[in-house]
Protein backbone atom coordinates (compact mmCIF):
# COMPACT_ATOMS: atom_id res chain seq x y z
CA UNK A 1 0.00 0.00 0.00
CA UNK A 2 1.48 4.07 -0.45
CA UNK A 3 2.24 5.76 1.56
CA UNK A 4 -0.41 8.59 2.08
CA UNK A 5 1.19 12.53 2.72
CA UNK A 6 -2.34 13.84 2.21
CA UNK A 7 -5.22 12.45 3.53
CA UNK A 8 -8.84 14.27 3.60
CA UNK A 9 -11.98 12.93 4.35
CA UNK A 10 -15.08 15.01 4.76
CA UNK A 11 -13.08 18.29 4.12
CA UNK A 12 -15.25 21.46 4.74
CA UNK A 13 -14.57 25.36 4.95
CA UNK A 14 -16.85 28.04 5.30
CA UNK A 15 -16.66 31.85 5.94
CA UNK A 16 -19.71 32.64 7.10
CA UNK A 17 -22.76 31.75 4.91
CA UNK A 18 -19.88 31.08 2.21
CA UNK A 19 -18.56 27.19 1.86
CA UNK A 20 -15.71 27.32 0.26
CA UNK A 21 -14.53 23.94 0.45
CA UNK A 22 -17.32 21.43 0.31
CA UNK A 23 -17.42 17.91 1.76
CA UNK A 24 -13.95 17.25 -0.18
CA UNK A 25 -12.78 13.51 0.14
CA UNK A 26 -9.12 13.07 -1.95
CA UNK A 27 -5.90 11.46 -1.01
CA UNK A 28 -2.26 12.41 -2.16
CA UNK A 29 0.25 9.66 -1.85
CA UNK A 30 3.82 10.51 -1.64
CA UNK A 31 5.96 10.85 -5.14
CA UNK A 32 3.76 12.65 -6.64
CA UNK A 33 3.46 15.56 -8.29
CA UNK A 34 0.15 17.00 -7.84
CA UNK A 35 -1.34 19.82 -10.00
CA UNK A 36 -4.33 21.06 -8.14
CA UNK A 37 -6.03 23.41 -11.30
CA UNK A 38 -8.94 26.30 -10.76
CA UNK A 39 -9.78 29.14 -11.57
CA UNK A 40 -9.72 32.26 -8.85
CA UNK A 41 -12.09 31.74 -6.03
CA UNK A 42 -12.59 28.37 -6.24
CA UNK A 43 -10.77 27.28 -3.20
CA UNK A 44 -7.17 25.92 -3.60
CA UNK A 45 -5.53 28.51 -1.83
CA UNK A 46 -8.54 27.73 0.88
CA UNK A 47 -7.51 24.06 0.58
CA UNK A 48 -4.01 24.88 0.66
CA UNK A 49 -4.52 26.37 3.71
CA UNK A 50 -5.70 23.99 5.97
CA UNK A 51 -3.18 20.92 4.61
CA UNK A 52 -0.55 23.84 6.31
CA UNK A 53 -2.23 24.37 9.59
CA UNK A 54 -3.41 27.92 8.53
CA UNK A 55 -6.70 27.85 9.10
CA UNK A 56 -9.69 25.88 10.96
CA UNK A 57 -11.77 23.68 9.08
CA UNK A 58 -14.33 20.85 9.78
CA UNK A 59 -14.21 16.98 8.70
CA UNK A 60 -11.10 14.99 8.77
CA UNK A 61 -7.26 15.90 7.72
CA UNK A 62 -4.13 14.36 7.93
CA UNK A 63 -0.71 15.39 6.77
CA UNK A 64 1.87 13.15 6.95
CA UNK A 65 -0.27 11.53 9.44
CA UNK A 66 -0.38 14.49 11.74
CA UNK A 67 -3.40 16.82 12.37
CA UNK A 68 -2.57 20.44 10.89
CA UNK A 69 -4.77 22.01 13.23
CA UNK A 70 -3.20 21.25 16.03
CA UNK A 71 0.12 20.25 14.87
CA UNK A 72 1.39 22.75 12.85
CA UNK A 73 4.78 23.20 14.55
CA UNK A 74 5.68 19.34 13.90
CA UNK A 75 4.74 18.90 10.49
CA UNK A 76 6.55 22.25 9.18
CA UNK A 77 9.46 20.12 10.05
CA UNK A 78 8.86 18.36 7.26
CA UNK A 79 6.61 20.64 4.86
CA UNK A 80 7.76 23.99 2.96
CA UNK A 81 5.54 26.13 0.98
CA UNK A 82 5.68 29.21 -0.66
CA UNK A 83 1.96 31.28 -0.77
CA UNK A 84 0.66 33.30 -3.85
CA UNK A 85 2.23 36.81 -2.15
CA UNK A 86 5.39 38.05 -1.40
CA UNK A 87 5.55 37.61 2.14
CA UNK A 88 9.87 37.54 3.25
CA UNK A 89 9.91 39.94 6.20
CA UNK A 90 10.94 43.42 4.31
CA UNK A 91 12.74 44.10 7.47
CA UNK A 92 15.19 41.73 6.94
CA UNK A 93 18.38 41.58 4.86
CA UNK A 94 18.85 38.24 2.54
CA UNK A 95 21.67 36.89 4.81
CA UNK A 96 19.77 37.75 7.71
CA UNK A 97 16.97 35.79 6.47
CA UNK A 98 19.01 32.93 5.85
CA UNK A 99 20.35 32.87 9.45
CA UNK A 100 17.22 33.17 10.61
CA UNK A 101 15.69 29.75 8.78
CA UNK A 102 19.30 28.20 9.48
CA UNK A 103 18.64 28.68 13.28
CA UNK A 104 14.70 27.76 13.60
CA UNK A 105 14.77 24.67 10.76
CA UNK A 106 16.33 21.27 11.17
CA UNK A 107 16.38 20.48 7.82
CA UNK A 108 17.63 23.46 5.69
CA UNK A 109 21.12 23.49 4.18
CA UNK A 110 22.42 27.50 4.11
CA UNK A 111 25.16 26.66 1.69
CA UNK A 112 22.63 24.96 -0.94
CA UNK A 113 20.59 28.50 -0.32
CA UNK A 114 23.43 30.15 -1.20
CA UNK A 115 24.80 28.84 -3.62
CA UNK A 116 21.24 28.97 -5.68
CA UNK A 117 21.36 32.87 -4.76
CA UNK A 118 25.15 32.93 -6.50
CA UNK A 119 23.52 32.18 -10.09
CA UNK A 120 21.05 34.97 -9.65
CA UNK A 121 21.26 38.95 -9.06
CA UNK A 122 20.24 38.61 -5.62
CA UNK A 123 22.53 40.58 -3.30
CA UNK A 124 23.08 39.28 0.31
CA UNK A 125 23.38 42.54 1.68
CA UNK A 126 20.51 44.17 0.65
CA UNK A 127 17.10 44.22 2.73
CA UNK A 128 14.25 42.39 0.95
CA UNK A 129 12.46 45.70 1.19
CA UNK A 130 15.23 46.80 -1.44
CA UNK A 131 14.67 43.41 -4.00
CA UNK A 132 12.58 43.54 -7.07
CA UNK A 133 9.84 41.43 -6.80
CA UNK A 134 11.37 38.67 -9.35
CA UNK A 135 14.40 38.68 -6.55
CA UNK A 136 12.34 38.52 -3.55
CA UNK A 137 10.46 35.32 -5.66
CA UNK A 138 14.16 34.18 -6.21
CA UNK A 139 15.37 34.06 -2.69
CA UNK A 140 12.33 32.48 -1.30
CA UNK A 141 12.48 29.43 -3.66
CA UNK A 142 16.31 29.34 -3.05
CA UNK A 143 15.10 28.72 0.34
CA UNK A 144 12.51 26.10 0.20
CA UNK A 145 14.28 24.47 -2.20
CA UNK A 146 17.10 23.96 0.86
CA UNK A 147 15.06 22.58 2.96
CA UNK A 148 15.00 18.56 3.18
CA UNK A 149 11.25 18.65 3.01
CA UNK A 150 8.61 15.60 2.79
CA UNK A 151 6.24 17.81 1.13
CA UNK A 152 6.38 20.94 -0.86
CA UNK A 153 3.71 22.97 -1.02
CA UNK A 154 4.02 25.91 -4.19
CA UNK A 155 0.84 28.13 -4.29
CA UNK A 156 1.57 30.30 -7.91
CA UNK A 157 5.49 30.25 -7.30
CA UNK A 158 6.43 31.77 -9.91
CA UNK A 159 4.27 34.88 -9.80
CA UNK A 160 6.05 37.59 -11.44
CA UNK A 161 9.01 35.73 -12.44
CA UNK A 162 10.36 36.09 -16.25
CA UNK A 163 9.75 32.87 -18.85
CA UNK A 164 13.81 32.06 -18.22
CA UNK A 165 13.84 31.97 -14.59
CA UNK A 166 10.49 30.31 -14.48
CA UNK A 167 11.76 27.21 -17.08
CA UNK A 168 14.62 27.02 -14.76
CA UNK A 169 13.44 26.70 -11.48
CA UNK A 170 10.80 23.97 -12.82
CA UNK A 171 14.24 22.20 -14.17
CA UNK A 172 15.58 23.16 -10.62
CA UNK A 173 12.82 21.57 -9.11
CA UNK A 174 12.75 18.35 -10.99
CA UNK A 175 16.36 18.16 -10.95
CA UNK A 176 17.30 18.95 -7.51
CA UNK A 177 14.19 18.62 -5.16
CA UNK A 178 12.17 15.84 -6.30
CA UNK A 179 13.59 12.11 -6.37
CA UNK A 180 10.42 10.13 -5.95
CA UNK A 181 10.41 10.24 -2.26
CA UNK A 182 9.06 14.05 -2.09
CA UNK A 183 5.92 14.59 -2.56
CA UNK A 184 4.74 18.35 -4.58
CA UNK A 185 1.79 20.06 -4.81
CA UNK A 186 1.66 22.92 -7.14
CA UNK A 187 -1.29 25.25 -8.06
CA UNK A 188 -0.57 28.00 -10.69
CA UNK A 189 -2.17 29.84 -13.73
CA UNK A 190 0.54 28.78 -16.28
CA UNK A 191 -0.58 25.20 -16.56
CA UNK A 192 1.35 24.66 -19.56
CA UNK A 193 4.28 24.99 -17.79
CA UNK A 194 3.39 22.56 -15.44
CA UNK A 195 2.40 20.51 -17.25
CA UNK A 196 5.02 18.20 -18.50
CA UNK A 197 6.41 17.71 -14.57
CA UNK A 198 3.11 16.82 -13.19
CA UNK A 199 2.51 13.03 -12.25
CA UNK A 200 -0.84 13.69 -11.27
CA UNK A 201 -3.97 16.10 -11.70
CA UNK A 202 -7.26 17.79 -9.43
CA UNK A 203 -10.03 20.14 -10.96
CA UNK A 204 -11.65 22.34 -8.33
CA UNK A 205 -14.34 24.28 -9.66
CA UNK A 206 -17.05 26.10 -6.45
CA UNK A 207 -15.08 24.09 -3.52
CA UNK A 208 -15.63 20.66 -4.95
CA UNK A 209 -12.97 18.18 -7.06
CA UNK A 210 -14.86 18.01 -10.31
CA UNK A 211 -11.79 15.69 -12.10
CA UNK A 212 -9.17 14.12 -10.53
CA UNK A 213 -6.69 12.21 -12.85
CA UNK A 214 -2.89 10.62 -13.47
CA UNK A 215 -1.48 12.69 -16.16
CA UNK A 216 -0.66 9.46 -18.04
CA UNK A 217 -4.51 8.11 -18.34
CA UNK A 218 -4.98 12.03 -19.10
CA UNK A 219 -4.03 11.93 -23.08
CA UNK A 220 -5.87 8.51 -23.72
CA UNK A 221 -8.78 10.13 -22.26
CA UNK A 222 -9.46 13.16 -23.26
CA UNK A 223 -9.13 13.17 -27.42
CA UNK A 224 -9.54 15.69 -29.70
CA UNK A 225 -11.25 15.29 -33.21
CA UNK A 226 -11.39 18.14 -36.22
CA UNK A 227 -14.25 16.76 -38.23
CA UNK A 228 -14.02 16.26 -41.73
CA UNK A 229 -16.97 17.65 -44.11
CA UNK A 230 -20.09 15.34 -44.19
CA UNK A 231 -19.34 13.06 -40.76
CA UNK A 232 -20.53 15.99 -38.37
CA UNK A 233 -23.73 13.96 -36.97
CA UNK A 234 -21.92 10.63 -36.79
CA UNK A 235 -19.17 12.57 -34.60
CA UNK A 236 -22.03 13.96 -32.54
CA UNK A 237 -23.93 11.13 -31.67
CA UNK A 238 -20.93 9.82 -30.04
CA UNK A 239 -21.40 11.93 -27.52
CA UNK A 240 -18.89 14.88 -26.97
CA UNK A 241 -17.84 16.97 -23.85
CA UNK A 242 -17.63 20.42 -25.84
CA UNK A 243 -17.60 21.61 -29.28
CA UNK A 244 -16.12 24.43 -31.36
CA UNK A 245 -14.96 25.92 -34.69
CA UNK A 246 -12.04 26.48 -36.34
CA UNK A 247 -11.16 26.98 -40.04
CA UNK A 248 -14.21 26.03 -41.39
CA UNK A 249 -13.70 22.43 -39.36
CA UNK A 250 -16.15 21.64 -36.05
CA UNK A 251 -13.81 20.47 -33.37
CA UNK A 252 -15.28 18.23 -30.97
CA UNK A 253 -13.56 16.98 -27.42
CA UNK A 254 -14.59 13.44 -26.50
CA UNK A 255 -13.71 12.42 -22.83
CA UNK A 256 -13.17 8.46 -23.01
CA UNK A 257 -14.16 7.40 -26.18
CA UNK A 258 -11.43 5.05 -28.09
CA UNK A 259 -9.20 6.88 -30.06
CA UNK A 260 -9.79 4.16 -33.27
CA UNK A 261 -13.10 4.78 -33.05
CA UNK A 262 -13.02 9.05 -33.73
CA UNK A 263 -10.06 8.40 -36.46
CA UNK A 264 -12.94 7.22 -38.43
CA UNK A 265 -15.15 10.73 -38.50
CA UNK A 266 -11.43 12.63 -39.16
CA UNK A 267 -8.50 14.06 -37.34
CA UNK A 268 -7.46 13.26 -34.10
CA UNK A 269 -4.90 15.13 -31.32
CA UNK A 270 -4.21 14.56 -27.89
CA UNK A 271 -5.30 17.72 -25.38
CA UNK A 272 -3.16 19.61 -23.69
CA UNK A 273 -3.77 20.11 -19.84
CA UNK A 274 -5.00 23.26 -20.31
CA UNK A 275 -7.52 22.43 -23.20
CA UNK A 276 -8.49 19.44 -20.92
CA UNK A 277 -9.26 22.07 -18.09
CA UNK A 278 -11.34 24.33 -20.40
CA UNK A 279 -13.52 20.97 -21.79
CA UNK A 280 -14.21 19.52 -18.18
CA UNK A 281 -15.33 22.79 -16.93
CA UNK A 282 -17.33 23.82 -20.32
CA UNK A 283 -18.56 19.99 -20.21
CA UNK A 284 -19.85 20.20 -17.01
CA UNK A 285 -22.05 23.22 -17.34
CA UNK B 1 14.88 19.00 22.12
CA UNK B 2 14.99 21.57 25.00
CA UNK B 3 18.21 22.94 23.72
CA UNK B 4 16.42 23.16 20.18
CA UNK B 5 13.75 24.80 21.48
CA UNK B 6 16.10 27.45 23.44
CA UNK B 7 17.77 27.76 20.17
CA UNK B 8 14.83 28.58 18.47
CA UNK B 9 14.25 31.10 20.67
CA UNK B 10 17.21 32.60 20.57
CA UNK B 11 16.70 33.44 16.78
CA UNK B 12 13.35 34.81 17.48
CA UNK B 13 14.82 37.57 19.78
CA UNK B 14 17.23 37.89 17.75
CA UNK B 15 14.61 38.42 14.67
CA UNK B 16 12.75 40.73 16.94
CA UNK B 17 15.56 42.81 17.64
CA UNK B 18 16.32 43.16 13.64
CA UNK B 19 12.61 44.69 13.29
CA UNK B 20 12.75 46.90 16.43
CA UNK B 21 16.07 47.83 15.96
CA UNK B 22 15.54 51.63 15.43
CA UNK B 23 13.02 51.49 18.39
CA UNK B 24 14.98 49.84 20.80
CA UNK B 25 18.29 51.11 20.29
CA UNK B 26 18.76 53.73 17.56
CA UNK B 27 16.43 56.54 18.54
CA UNK B 28 17.07 56.00 22.13
CA UNK B 29 20.88 56.35 21.75
CA UNK B 30 19.80 59.63 19.81
CA UNK B 31 18.22 61.25 22.83
CA UNK B 32 20.35 59.84 25.12
CA UNK B 33 23.35 61.87 22.72
CA UNK B 34 21.19 65.05 22.52
CA UNK B 35 21.38 64.98 26.45
CA UNK B 36 24.29 64.74 26.83
CA UNK B 37 25.80 67.72 24.08
CA UNK B 38 23.03 69.44 26.05
CA UNK B 39 24.79 68.73 29.01
CA UNK B 40 28.09 69.67 27.63
CA UNK B 41 26.60 72.92 26.31
CA UNK B 42 25.96 73.84 30.10
CA UNK B 43 28.97 72.84 31.29
CA UNK B 44 30.67 74.90 29.04
CA UNK B 45 28.89 77.79 30.47
CA UNK B 46 26.08 78.69 28.67
CA UNK B 47 23.65 77.50 30.75
CA UNK B 48 23.26 76.07 34.60
CA UNK B 49 23.82 73.58 36.85
CA UNK B 50 21.02 72.23 39.80
CA UNK B 51 22.98 69.81 41.93
CA UNK B 52 20.05 69.63 44.38
CA UNK B 53 20.48 71.93 47.17
CA UNK B 54 23.44 73.26 45.71
CA UNK B 55 22.49 75.13 42.68
CA UNK B 56 25.45 76.41 40.90
CA UNK B 57 24.31 79.64 38.47
CA UNK B 58 27.74 78.93 36.17
CA UNK B 59 29.71 75.72 35.81
CA UNK B 60 33.28 77.98 36.29
CA UNK B 61 33.07 77.13 39.74
CA UNK B 62 32.49 73.68 39.48
CA UNK B 63 35.31 72.15 40.88
CA UNK B 64 35.09 74.69 43.95
CA UNK B 65 31.55 73.71 44.43
CA UNK B 66 32.73 70.19 44.24
CA UNK B 67 35.67 70.44 46.71
CA UNK B 68 32.68 72.08 48.96
CA UNK B 69 30.18 69.83 49.14
CA UNK B 70 32.80 67.21 49.68
CA UNK B 71 33.89 68.82 52.66
CA UNK B 72 30.26 69.76 54.14
CA UNK B 73 28.20 67.17 53.46
CA UNK B 74 27.49 63.96 55.17
CA UNK B 75 28.83 60.12 54.56
CA UNK B 76 27.20 58.97 51.24
CA UNK B 77 25.37 61.86 50.14
CA UNK B 78 27.71 63.61 47.20
CA UNK B 79 27.92 59.97 46.16
CA UNK B 80 24.33 59.78 45.79
CA UNK B 81 23.89 62.91 44.54
CA UNK B 82 26.10 62.87 41.96
CA UNK B 83 25.24 59.20 40.47
CA UNK B 84 21.71 60.34 40.71
CA UNK B 85 22.29 63.91 38.70
CA UNK B 86 23.95 61.58 35.83
CA UNK B 87 20.45 59.92 35.49
CA UNK B 88 19.92 63.46 33.56
CA UNK B 89 21.33 62.06 30.31
CA UNK B 90 18.56 60.12 30.46
CA UNK B 91 15.72 62.77 30.15
CA UNK B 92 14.90 62.50 26.69
CA UNK B 93 15.23 58.87 25.86
CA UNK B 94 13.10 58.05 29.29
CA UNK B 95 9.97 60.23 27.79
CA UNK B 96 10.32 58.31 24.59
CA UNK B 97 10.39 55.08 26.38
CA UNK B 98 6.48 53.93 27.27
CA UNK B 99 5.57 55.37 23.38
CA UNK B 100 8.17 53.18 22.27
CA UNK B 101 7.05 50.09 23.88
CA UNK B 102 3.19 50.91 23.58
CA UNK B 103 3.94 51.17 20.03
CA UNK B 104 6.41 47.98 19.22
CA UNK B 105 3.49 46.06 21.06
CA UNK B 106 1.15 47.23 19.77
CA UNK B 107 2.46 46.34 15.85
CA UNK B 108 3.87 43.05 17.03
CA UNK B 109 1.33 40.91 15.84
CA UNK B 110 -0.41 43.14 13.25
CA UNK B 111 2.44 44.21 11.32
CA UNK B 112 2.96 40.51 10.59
CA UNK B 113 -0.86 40.23 9.33
CA UNK B 114 -0.59 43.26 7.35
CA UNK B 115 2.57 42.89 5.16
CA UNK B 116 1.18 39.00 4.69
CA UNK B 117 4.59 37.98 6.47
CA UNK B 118 2.60 36.30 8.62
CA UNK B 119 2.67 32.97 5.75
CA UNK B 120 6.63 33.20 5.62
CA UNK B 121 6.45 32.91 9.95
CA UNK B 122 4.31 30.12 9.78
CA UNK B 123 5.97 28.23 6.82
CA UNK B 124 9.20 27.35 9.55
CA UNK B 125 8.63 25.27 12.27
CA UNK B 126 7.96 27.33 15.07
CA UNK B 127 5.02 27.75 17.76
CA UNK B 128 2.61 30.42 17.77
CA UNK B 129 3.35 30.47 21.86
CA UNK B 130 6.87 30.57 21.17
CA UNK B 131 6.19 33.86 18.49
CA UNK B 132 4.26 35.50 20.81
CA UNK B 133 6.46 34.99 23.45
CA UNK B 134 9.60 35.89 21.92
CA UNK B 135 7.75 39.52 21.13
CA UNK B 136 6.94 39.61 24.66
CA UNK B 137 10.47 39.15 26.21
CA UNK B 138 11.79 41.12 23.51
CA UNK B 139 9.53 44.44 24.77
CA UNK B 140 9.66 43.68 28.31
CA UNK B 141 12.95 41.62 29.20
CA UNK B 142 15.30 43.10 26.07
CA UNK B 143 14.48 46.51 25.31
CA UNK B 144 14.95 47.73 28.64
CA UNK B 145 18.32 46.10 28.78
CA UNK B 146 19.36 47.69 26.05
CA UNK B 147 18.01 51.54 27.47
CA UNK B 148 19.81 50.04 30.50
CA UNK B 149 23.07 49.92 28.90
CA UNK B 150 22.45 53.26 26.62
CA UNK B 151 22.01 54.74 30.07
CA UNK B 152 24.80 53.26 31.82
CA UNK B 153 27.18 54.41 28.94
CA UNK B 154 26.07 58.01 28.61
CA UNK B 155 26.64 58.14 32.37
CA UNK B 156 30.38 56.87 31.88
CA UNK B 157 31.03 59.55 29.33
CA UNK B 158 29.12 62.40 31.86
CA UNK B 159 31.33 61.18 34.14
CA UNK B 160 34.29 61.83 31.97
CA UNK B 161 33.02 64.81 30.70
CA UNK B 162 32.38 66.85 34.18
CA UNK B 163 35.70 65.05 35.25
CA UNK B 164 37.73 67.33 33.18
CA UNK B 165 36.25 69.56 33.85
CA UNK B 166 36.50 69.38 37.81
CA UNK B 167 39.94 68.33 37.08
CA UNK B 168 40.85 71.86 35.07
CA UNK B 169 39.32 74.05 38.07
CA UNK B 170 40.92 71.87 40.60
CA UNK B 171 37.53 70.21 42.32
CA UNK B 172 37.68 66.76 43.54
CA UNK B 173 37.76 64.38 40.56
CA UNK B 174 37.32 61.26 42.12
CA UNK B 175 34.05 62.34 43.51
CA UNK B 176 32.90 62.37 40.32
CA UNK B 177 32.87 58.57 40.01
CA UNK B 178 31.13 57.14 42.79
CA UNK B 179 31.18 53.90 40.94
CA UNK B 180 29.35 51.66 43.61
CA UNK B 181 26.54 54.11 43.57
CA UNK B 182 25.88 54.90 39.68
CA UNK B 183 26.12 50.51 38.82
CA UNK B 184 23.62 50.21 41.89
CA UNK B 185 21.60 52.45 39.58
CA UNK B 186 21.82 50.96 37.06
CA UNK B 187 20.75 47.52 37.91
CA UNK B 188 18.19 48.67 40.35
CA UNK B 189 16.69 50.95 37.46
CA UNK B 190 16.67 47.86 35.48
CA UNK B 191 14.79 45.82 38.11
CA UNK B 192 12.46 48.15 39.25
CA UNK B 193 11.46 48.79 35.09
CA UNK B 194 11.41 44.41 35.23
CA UNK B 195 8.82 44.93 38.16
CA UNK B 196 6.60 47.81 36.84
CA UNK B 197 6.25 45.85 33.80
CA UNK B 198 4.62 43.12 36.14
CA UNK B 199 2.09 45.54 37.33
CA UNK B 200 1.52 47.08 34.01
CA UNK B 201 1.33 43.76 32.36
CA UNK B 202 -2.30 43.00 32.07
CA UNK B 203 -2.64 46.33 30.29
CA UNK B 204 0.35 45.49 27.84
CA UNK B 205 -0.92 42.03 26.88
CA UNK B 206 -4.10 44.05 25.87
CA UNK B 207 -2.12 45.54 23.29
CA UNK B 208 -0.63 42.43 22.34
CA UNK B 209 -4.59 40.51 21.89
CA UNK B 210 -5.62 43.80 20.38
CA UNK B 211 -2.43 43.78 18.08
CA UNK B 212 -3.52 39.92 16.99
CA UNK B 213 -7.10 40.88 16.40
CA UNK B 214 -7.31 44.11 15.03
CA UNK B 215 -8.32 43.73 11.29
CA UNK B 216 -6.91 47.65 10.92
CA UNK B 217 -6.26 50.81 12.88
CA UNK B 218 -4.85 48.69 16.18
CA UNK B 219 -4.72 51.61 18.09
CA UNK B 220 -8.02 53.17 17.61
CA UNK B 221 -9.21 48.99 18.34
CA UNK B 222 -6.79 49.34 21.67
CA UNK B 223 -7.98 52.65 22.97
CA UNK B 224 -11.26 53.48 22.21
CA UNK B 225 -13.34 50.85 23.92
CA UNK B 226 -11.47 51.23 27.47
CA UNK B 227 -11.90 55.17 27.01
CA UNK B 228 -15.53 54.42 25.96
CA UNK B 229 -15.57 52.25 28.86
CA UNK B 230 -14.33 54.83 31.00
CA UNK B 231 -16.75 57.19 30.31
CA UNK B 232 -19.65 55.01 30.26
CA UNK B 233 -18.81 53.84 33.47
CA UNK B 234 -18.90 57.54 34.54
CA UNK B 235 -22.04 58.57 32.86
CA UNK B 236 -24.34 55.81 33.67
CA UNK B 237 -22.65 54.50 37.37
CA UNK B 238 -20.98 58.02 38.33
CA UNK B 239 -18.34 56.05 39.18
CA UNK B 240 -14.45 55.26 38.25
CA UNK B 241 -13.32 52.35 39.06
CA UNK B 242 -12.12 51.41 35.58
CA UNK B 243 -9.85 54.64 35.16
CA UNK B 244 -8.78 54.32 38.93
CA UNK B 245 -7.68 50.58 38.43
CA UNK B 246 -5.81 51.69 35.27
CA UNK B 247 -3.92 54.38 37.36
CA UNK B 248 -3.28 51.92 40.24
CA UNK B 249 -1.34 49.98 37.49
CA UNK B 250 1.18 52.45 37.16
CA UNK B 251 1.85 53.31 40.83
CA UNK B 252 1.60 50.35 41.84
CA UNK B 253 4.91 49.40 41.70
CA UNK B 254 5.93 52.20 44.17
CA UNK B 255 2.52 51.71 46.83
CA UNK B 256 4.93 50.92 49.18
CA UNK B 257 6.56 54.08 49.47
CA UNK B 258 3.61 56.05 50.54
CA UNK B 259 4.58 58.22 54.10
CA UNK B 260 8.25 57.34 53.77
CA UNK B 261 9.76 60.91 54.60
CA UNK B 262 12.95 61.43 52.57
CA UNK B 263 15.81 63.54 53.53
CA UNK B 264 18.44 64.11 50.46
CA UNK B 265 19.91 61.90 47.64
CA UNK B 266 20.92 59.38 49.78
CA UNK B 267 17.48 58.53 51.57
CA UNK B 268 15.96 58.43 47.75
CA UNK B 269 19.14 56.66 46.91
CA UNK B 270 17.96 54.45 49.48
CA UNK B 271 14.54 53.79 48.52
CA UNK B 272 15.01 53.79 44.55
CA UNK B 273 18.31 51.60 44.61
CA UNK B 274 18.93 47.92 45.67
CA UNK B 275 18.53 48.42 49.21
CA UNK B 276 14.74 49.48 48.88
CA UNK B 277 13.88 46.49 46.09
CA UNK B 278 12.74 43.63 48.66
CA UNK B 279 10.13 46.20 49.79
CA UNK B 280 8.95 47.16 46.32
CA UNK B 281 9.14 43.50 45.13
CA UNK B 282 7.22 42.12 48.86
CA UNK B 283 4.55 44.55 48.42
CA UNK B 284 3.59 43.49 45.19
CA UNK B 285 4.24 39.44 46.19
CA UNK B 286 1.68 40.78 49.41
CA UNK B 287 -1.13 42.63 47.07
CA UNK B 288 -4.06 40.74 45.65
CA UNK B 289 -3.64 43.18 42.87
CA UNK B 290 -0.81 42.07 41.15
CA UNK B 291 -1.87 38.38 41.16
CA UNK B 292 -4.85 39.34 39.94
CA UNK B 293 -2.64 41.44 37.30
CA UNK B 294 -0.76 38.68 36.86
CA UNK B 295 -3.64 36.48 35.53
CA UNK B 296 -5.28 38.54 33.42
CA UNK B 297 -2.22 39.45 31.51
CA UNK B 298 -2.32 35.06 31.11
CA UNK B 299 -5.22 35.06 29.60
CA UNK B 300 -4.69 38.16 26.92
CA UNK B 301 -1.71 36.50 26.16
CA UNK B 302 -3.27 33.30 25.88
CA UNK B 303 -6.13 35.06 23.36
CA UNK B 304 -3.53 36.92 21.79
CA UNK B 305 -1.98 33.17 20.98
CA UNK B 306 -4.96 31.31 20.22
CA UNK B 307 -6.14 34.54 17.10
CA UNK B 308 -2.30 34.14 15.92
CA UNK B 309 -2.97 30.37 15.31
CA UNK B 310 -5.89 31.17 13.46
CA UNK B 311 -4.62 33.89 11.22
CA UNK B 312 -3.71 33.54 8.37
Amino acid sequence: MTELVVEAKALSKSFGDFQAVKDVNFTIPKGCIMGVIGANGAGKTTLLNAILGLSSFEGDLKVLGKDPRRQRTQIMDDVCFISDVATLPKFMRVSEVLDYVDNVHPHFDRSKAEGYLAKTNVPMDKKVRKLSKGMTTQLHLAIVMSVDAKLLVLDEPTLGLDILFRKKFYQNLLEDFFDGERTIIVTTHQVEEVEHILSDVIFIRGGEICFESDMDSLGTRFIELMVDPGNEDAAQALGPISRSKSFGKSTLVYQDVSRDELAKFGETRRLGLADVFVAVMEGEV
Amino acid sequence: MEALMNHKFVALLKREYVEHRNGYLIIPAILFGFALIAFAIQLMGFGELDFDDLHINSSENLGAAMKRAVAEAPEGEVAAGVSMIYWSTSAFAMIALPFILFFSLLGSLYEERRDRSILFWKSLPVSDTQEVLAKVVSGLVIFPLIFTVLAAVSQLIMAFLVSIFVMAQGGPVMAMWPLFSMIDGWISFYLYFLLMMAWISPLLAWLMLVSAYAPRMPFVFAVLPIAALVIGERIFMSSSNLIQWIVGRFVGFAQHLNNVNVHGPKDIKSIIGLNGLPDALGSALSSGQFWIGLVMAAAFLWGAIELRRQAN
